[in-house]
């Protein structure tokens, strides 16, 4: 069962300016929550913070904690290597690294200890398949990564994430540089994906947040306006707010 | 179909700036021919006026270590149609070996040191520290060479003669050319140091530029997996930077080669014996023909500066290869993210 998220109070400052103020919220181990909002709301930054990528921003200060699973993620003890391995994620555009298909995959367990040769293409092979490139790739590892198309790109960034056996994924808005089929396909992986993973998705597509995601968290100006189970949320949101966002009179 | 352009007509008055396009055509077309002009006529005249002295010397102009102006108070006497002082020689073979060693020795010296000054304005320093530390380096590329010279010599030169060439004595004395006797303060090691020193921020703000361009997704999908700051570098950041820093140090070779006053001013100048260590005076091409000069122009047949002529053609030489072949290697730099 991989482990549930729990956000408490988390605020965080860029040079002084409040990106998030005391955002509170659960996901439950195995559920997926879709983060959503407009541009600048900071759902970036939320993610970021779940992965402690956030420590490279110059300026950056934050207050409050994320426990994953048991763990506290906003520690000075916090193992940023370990962290890392147990939060997988995918980003925007996608960027495997300029190696071959197979390396791709099999550098992250290389890095972890893994050197024998069987059974890192067990690994490729089982991580691949897991990211549904498997039969589109089978053949062809040798081959740069670059020569896949974007979609195939992406779901090769899934594979890479997976090979090192996350326990969480981060997507960021892993659809919005992919043509429609490609982005089906990554839904359709979330989808397949849900409870082996407890994932966090942060996306501008309001229909693929309630295709996709148990939970939403709808984020304005930093602030929490409101999470809740997703159907509920899209059917009947609490807030004045929310309801504005999903019918498009707020942007 | 639309009707044509509203108020076509108003548009005549443009074709007066049609025919400055024309006009500002050919006149930037003549003004980019200058330097190519100013290169073809500087090599023409270089090679016409070593020309006597080249067909005189033949390959000796190459392989000689002997360097006179001949007796300067004879009478001239005549070779090949040409005025000679009597006993006059011309071999650059010093000036040759002098230029290899001290622009050699300067890149070994300086590109590991250049590499590790990019690698930590990039990615090691902390962040408000990297900006200081990338326009430190880029002022210090930007400091006139007497100025190194000149520290050079009063500052550097007693340091490495006195406390630094003795130390190294001890400790590698057995081994041919880094030990042996210390006999002059301006000598190859004092040489080496300075234009160690003067080619370091070149290579550095290269590869420090090259550095910056590593892809930032590239480096958000490592860390995002947990890879150190180390693993980062070595198997994203050092494969990228490889390709280009064959471009930096020709690029730092180019400097060394052409170094003239810092040179002239540390490296002893010897004249007609080979530096036989590390610690020998040396003479290169560049700080030769500044630094002899004046001495050739009193030679009344004017071969001693048709001689000069000759080193600086081989110098132009020189440091054309080495152009070309930094725009060679750059020319093959990125492009290869795949083959790794």
């Amino acid at each position: 069962m991989p482990p549930a998220i729990v956000v408490d109070r988390l605020s965080v400052w860029y040079d002084g300016v409040a990106a998030l103020r005391r955002i509170s919220l659960t996901v439950p181990g195995g559920a997926v929550l879709a983060v959503i909002g407009p541009s600048g709301c900071g759902k970036s930054t939320f993610l970021r913070v779940l992965n402690r990528l956030i420590d490279r921003v110059p300026g950056v200060r934050w207050e409050g904690q994320v426990y994953i699973g048991e763990d506290p993620v906003l520690s000075e003890r916090t193992d940023l290597t370990r962290l890392r391995q147990r939060v997988g994620m995918v980003f925007q555009r996608p960027n495997p690294f300029p190696f071959s298909i197979f390396d791709n995959v099999a550098y992250g367990p290389r890095l972890h200890g893994v050197h024998d040769p069987k059974a890192l293409r067990q690994v490729v092979e089982a991580s691949l398949k897991k990211a549904a490139l498997w039969d589109e790739v089978r053949g062809k590892l040798r081959r740069p990564a670059a020569t896949l198309s974007g979609g195939q790109q992406q779901r090769l960034c899934l594979a890479r994430a997976l090979a090192v056996d996350p326990e969480v994924l981060l997507m960021d808005e892993p659809t919005s540089a992919l043509d429609p089929v490609a982005a089906a396909r990554i839904e359709e992986l979330v989808v397949e994906l849900k409870g082996r993973y407890t994932m966090v998705v942060v996306t501008h597509n309001l229909q693929q947040a309630a295709r996709i995601s148990d939970f939403t968290a709808f984020l304005q100006k930093g602030e929490l306006v409101e999470v809740g189970e997703t159907r509920s949320m899209f059917t009947a949101p609490r807030d004045r707010r929310t309801e504005e966002y999903l019918t498009g009179r707020l942007e | 179909m639309a009707d044509p352009v509203p108020g076509g007509e108003g548009m005549a008055p443009r074709r007066g700036w049609r025919r400055l396009d024309g006009t500002m055509a050919v006149a930037l077309g003549a003004a980019a021919l200058v330097p190519l002009v100013a290169a073809l006529g500087l090599a023409a005249y270089l090679g016409w006026s070593a020309y006597p002295v080249l067909r005189e010397m033949g390959l000796g102009f190459i392989t000689s270590t002997q360097w006179t102006l001949g007796n300067l108070y004879a009478q001239p006497i005549h070779r090949g149609g040409w005025a000679w002082m009597p006993g006059a020689q011309y071999g650059a073979a010093v000036f040759l070996v002098g230029t290899g060693l001290t622009s050699g020795l300067a890149l070994a010296l300086a590109t590991p040191w250049a590499f590790l000054v990019a690698a930590y304005a990039t990615f090691g320093a902390p962040p408000r520290a990297r900006k200081l530390l990338a326009a430190v380096v880029e002022t210090m590329a930007g400091i006139p060479s007497v100025v190194y010279g000149l520290w050079g010599f009063l500052a550097l030169a007693p340091v490495l003669t006195r406390v630094v060439a003795p130390a190294l004595n001890r400790l590698l004395t057995p081994l041919p050319f880094v030990s042996g006797p210390v006999e002059s303060e301006t000598n190859l090691l004092v040489a080496t140091v300075v234009l160690a020193l003067m080619i370091l921020p070149i290579e550095a703000a290269t590869l420090r530029a090259r550095m910056e361009r590593t892809p930032r997704d590239w480096l958000d999908g490592a860390r995002a997996l947990g890879w150190t700051q180390a693993e980062v570098f070595w198997h994203l950041v050092w494969p990228y930077v490889r390709t280009g820093l064959a471009g930096a140090m020709l690029l730092g070779l180019g400097r060394a080669l052409g170094e003239t006053m810092a040179v002239l001013m540390v490296s002893g100048n010897a004249l007609n014996v080979l530096p036989h260590d590390w610690y020998s005076p040396v003479a290169t091409l560049a700080a030769t023909i500044a630094g002899q000069l004046d001495s050739a122009l009193t030679d009344p047949t004017g071969m001693a500066v048709r001689a000069l002529g000759g080193l600086g053609l081989v110098l132009f030489a020189l440091t054309v290869v080495a152009n070309l072949a930094a725009r060679a290697v750059a020319g093959a730099g990125p492009g290869r993210r795949a083959a790794w």
